[in-house]
């Protein structure tokens, strides 16, 4: 069971396209992203035409994001004292590589509450977490021999097929019911079936002898509250509990900036986080963990690790990208961006895709990332539907903003903007442009539109005529009106 | 309903309309001036800037944004642009180009207060009831209306459009199937991702085939370049106007 | 102190005292507590009952008297003859688990150990029990769910590993919301209390997924079934 890193994708402009050209050529997909859209985008509407005050229910999102990030410092060390406080350990990654030793020693660390005799690998069960994914923690553990299994049914099904996960709330949305059946046939010897329930029953009994013999549980979090120490996890399948209650150590795996301040501020955010999500008024389980087992207590976890992560975040705060570290991953953007929609979560290449995601990925990661941020017509969707009122197109801009900066585009594409500033300067040079323009769209058209353009403007017109330039543009025509005027006056 | 009182406008025609639809161009002046509303064309005006902001080239669409605020600023008359992704540069674009240059951030901040997208400006700012501004179009015919991304999300204009459309006598308004979602154009996008764009369209062409409209109409040139582009190379018979064009009386 | 800790909190204020990009907070904030805090007891009672069920769990209103025999019978009905429970003291029904006991039933909920074999050996026993009978802290109108805390005589599991989970309340345990009962539960829903036990579940219906093809399947991980009894 190993899952490809997802940066080994080359994130070149042509490495992108290419993926892209994948994408739009995969029926499957367009169908799943078609009807994730669909459904996900209407019932998010609805979610939050039935919530009382939505509005400033999200203003008030924001706010507490905001007051989070402006003192994320002070909240930081008071999250830390009261997870101590609750019984819990703290430990702090400045990047992936120390994350990933971190949990790995805490792994091997946990074979001395092994029952005696076992000589099975080490076994860590684990749900859904999306610094897992990028810090690549699957890859770590395994090369030193520890088996690792998603719990999540989406997740379960992408690993068990070698990928990352296409989204961040529903891995596997670019899989039809025929892919996993396939797949559990392959794996499990399952006779092939299109009932989901039967197949979701299959992964509950797998899954089930995964959750009861594990060493360790490792689980994201969604929101720590630094006024409790607590860490609140937002599931619907139990998979989320499980792995936090049953195996006798939890490792809980979380961004550095999800916090927010006091138990009253989580209760506003989960408001906002299934509506937006799932379009649910709340999950089947919300999970508020505050320490491992107590002694008086008969069940749950021996030993509770928080791993708080930077890896990026730090740097991000001080950036013009810091607004992006209010997100709380609901995935809402991606469900109604028009870009996700035609080409999935695994066409980014980042374990962060869609509008969020390639302002994140750029933030996190760096100028590899930027050209993400060119797959986007700026239409604004993911501003209007992100619950804490991301103003994401503009983070776009800064990121393409950067990526000129780095020298990144294309020089065809330099040359070209520097011509058209040139050009655009200036009113005289505008106007021979213009009819520079005219004259060879002129000869290059047949009546009024041009069929076929050079390279590489002919990314326009393999699909589009393009007009010809007027032969009298409207400043002429303004002119000769004018001198019209001014003689009938 | 109360008649504006005369009022004295700079047109912002934009490059695209400029250059490659001057018939628009004509058609938004015969509509502000049957409003009422006396038009100018500052002729130093160029381009706001927006491929090179949108394109990540900062410095050089700051360059831009500067002569546009020299050219505007010559005069306190309002500005009014028949495009909603130009209006919205100069609205919300300005100040984010000009977010640490606190001085050019002030004038553009004052230059967006009185900058208006056309239907914006006949309908939010000048309060005219639609039947004045298009009653008198000569227009007939069956039509769905495209709404800009920038109009509509970025400026929030959702009603004004469609209600000046549905005053003129001649339209038939046909609803427009997932007539939010983005029609694809995005400016540099559409060449530097041309199939992703083109697949974006293919949506936008089907919505637009099941309008059963003749003429698709738009607030954004852009968009419509876009998408008369693909409604020819399809062979289809529906041609794109601009809102002005429709609203607009006989020359 | 580890190293890292230091260099990331000095990374953060350094980022802070530079950063100017974040913008300020709105002032006006909405009022937490939604509009059904008002509603009387009987109404919130409903409303619980009419959000549980939309989600496929059930609802029952039985009196106390009733309760035990109730439970047995329908642990009879399944063939089921041993639960995972919470202890008595834990139970809103005096007497239910001697009801229970009287008619044959297992009752297992006593302590893990916390070393090994001895707690994998009692793990694997409770994870093939069905059924779990558990008490609440509170329950939430708004939304239909229960919250159950982790304690003394309070297994986590008996809500988690087994097919059918029983809750029972009491009228005294009905808010309007998670956010009614943070502002009106007193010591009960304050950070302390929350702080003080491993954990706070907050249960809505019963375990669910749309991860394939974004179709609903009940019953993933979690109960296939919850039953919620308000005991008169």
């Amino acid at each position: 069971m190993t899952t490809d890193p997802p940066r080994t994708a080359g994130q070149s402009h042509g490495a992108f396209k290419a993926r892209i050209a994948t994408a739009l050529r995969n029926p499957i997909l367009q169908v799943a992203l078609d009807r994730n859209h669909e459904r996900r985008v209407a019932g998010r509407d609805l979610a939050f035409a039935a919530l009382p005050a939505a509005e400033a229910t999200r203003d008030r999102g924001r706010a507490i994001r905001l007051e989070t990030l402006s003192h994320l410092d002070c909240y930081l060390e008071r999250f830390a004292a009261s997870v101590e406080r609750n019984g819990g350990r703290v430990h702090w990654a400045a990047d992936a590589a120390e994350a990933q030793q971190i949990i790995l020693d805490l792994v091997q660390a946990a074979a001395g509450r092994r029952p005696p005799g076992r000589t099975t690998p080490l076994l860590v069960a684990k749900s859904k977490s999306m610094m897992s994914e990028e810090i690549e923690l699957n890859h770590a553990l395994e090369a030193e021999g520890i088996r690792v299994v998603e719990t999540d049914l989406g997740e379960f099904i992408v690993q068990l097929r070698g990928e990352p996960p296409a989204h961040l709330i529903t891995p596997a949305v670019h899989l039809r019911r025929e892919e996993v059946s396939a797949l559990f046939a392959e794996r499990f010897g399952m006779a092939p079936t299109l009932d989901v329930a039967h197949m979701t029953a299959l992964a509950r009994a797998e899954l089930r002898r995964v959750f009861f013999s594990a060493d360790v549980g490792i689980s994201g979090v969604n929101f720590g509250v630094a006024e409790t120490g607590t860490l609140a996890l937002i599931t619907n399948e139990g998979n989320g509990r499980l792995c936090t209650t049953v195996p006798p150590v939890h490792i809980a795996l979380m961004g550095l900036e999800r916090l927010v301040p006091t138990l009253a501020d989580l209760e506003v955010m989960l408001r906002l986080l299934p509506r937006s999500a799932t379009a649910q008024k709340i999950t089947s389980y919300v999970s508020l963990l505050s320490g491992p087992r107590r002694a008086f207590e008969p069940d749950g976890p021996e030993e509770l690790h928080v791993v708080l992560v930077d890896n990026g975040r730090a740097r991000m705060l001080g950036g013009a990208l810091a607004e992006a570290l209010l997100c709380i991953r609901c995935g809402a953007c991606l469900n109604v961006c028009p870009v996700f929609t035609e080409i999935g979560g695994h066409a980014y290449g980042s374990p962060y895709g869609g509008p969020i995601g390639s302002v994140v990925s750029a933030g996190l990661f760096g100028s590899d990332f930027s050209e993400l941020a060119n797959a986007s017509t700026l239409c604004g969707a993911c501003r209007d539907i992100c619950p804490v009122r991301i103003d994401i197109p503009t983070m776009l801009l800064v990121v393409r903003g950067q990526h000129v900066a780095a020298g990144l585009p294309p020089a065809w594409l330099r040359l070209g903007l520097r011509a058209w500033e040139w050009v655009m300067a200036q009113p005289g040079r505008y106007r021979l442009a213009q009819r520079a323009a005219a004259l060879a769209t002129g000869l290059l058209g047949r009546g009024n539109w041009v069929r076929r353009l050079p390279p590489p403007l002919n990314a326009w017109t393999d699909r589009r005529d393009f007009p010809a330039f007027a032969a009298r543009p409207f400043r002429d025509r303004w002119k000769i009106r004018a001198a019209g005027k001014a003689k009938s006056d | 309903m109360p008649t504006a009182s005369p009022k004295r406008v700079q047109l912002f025609v934009t490059c695209i309309i400029d250059a490659l639809f001057p018939d628009v161009g004509e058609a938004a002046v015969r509509l502000l001036e049957h409003a009422g509303v006396e038009v100018d064309f500052p002729e130093a005006q160029t381009c706001c800037g927006q491929p090179g902001y949108n394109g990540g080239f900062r410095k050089e669409a700051r360059r831009l944004a500067l002569h546009f605020l020299d050219v505007f600023e010559r005069s306190a008359d309002p500005i009014v642009t028949p495009s909603g992704s130009c209006a919205a540069m100069i609205v919300h674009g300005y100040l984010d180009l000009f977010r640490d240059d606190p001085p050019n951030r002030a004038r553009a901040k004052a230059l967006a207060a009185r900058t208006f997208e056309l239907s914006q400006f006949l309908l939010d700012e000048l309060r005219l009831a639609p039947d004045q501004v298009a009653g008198a179009s000569p227009f007939r015919g069956r039509v769905a209306y495209h709404p800009s991304c920038h109009l509509l999300r970025g400026l929030g204009v959702r009603q004004a459009p469609e209600r000046l459309l549905a005053a003129v006598p001649g339209v038939e308004l046909r609803p427009l199937p997932q007539a939010a979602e983005c029609c694809g154009f995005g400016g540099l996008f559409a060449v530097k991702y041309g199939d992703l764009s083109a697949a974006m369209l293919d949506n936008k062409l089907a919505g637009v085939r099941a309008s059963d409209a003749e003429t698709l109409v738009s607030a954004d040139m852009s968009c419509l370049l876009h998408l008369q582009g693909g409604l020819r190379r399809d062979g289809s018979t529906v041609r794109c106007l601009h809102l002005a064009q429709v609203l607009a009386p006989a020359e | 102190m580890p190293p890292s800790r230091n260099f990331i909190l000095g990374k953060i204020r350094q980022a802070l005292k530079t950063g100017s990009h974040l913008a300020p907070s709105p002032a006006v904030l909405p009022d937490a507590v939604s509009g059904l805090a008002q509603a009387d007891a009987a109404s919130q009672v409903s409303r619980f009952a009419t959000e549980l069920q939309t989600l496929g769990g059930s609802f029952q209103t039985l009196p106390q008297a009733q309760a035990g025999s109730w439970l047995a019978q329908c642990l009879q009905q399944r063939g089921v003859n041993e639960v995972l429970a919470w202890e008595q003291p834990a139970l809103p029904v005096p007497g239910l688990l001697d009801a229970l006991r009287e008619r044959g039933v297992k009752v297992v909920g006593e302590a893990l150990p916390a070393a090994e074999p001895g707690r994998s050996a009692m793990l694997a026993h409770w994870e093939t029990i069905k059924v779990g009978i558990t008490g609440v802290d509170a329950v939430f109108a708004e939304t239909g769910s229960l919250a159950l805390r982790a304690g003394p005589g309070r297994p986590r599991l008996a809500s988690l590993s087994v097919e059918t989970h029983v809750a029972f309340f009491t009228a005294d345990h009905v808010y309007a919301s998670w956010a009614a009962w943070l502002a009106r539960g007193g010591a009960a829903a304050s950070g302390e209390a929350l702080a003080a036990a491993s954990n706070l579940t907050l249960i809505t219906g019963p375990s669910r997924t749309a991860d394939i093809e974004m179709t609903l399947t009940v019953g993933v991980h979690g109960p296939r079934e919850v039953v919620a009894v308000l005991v008169t």
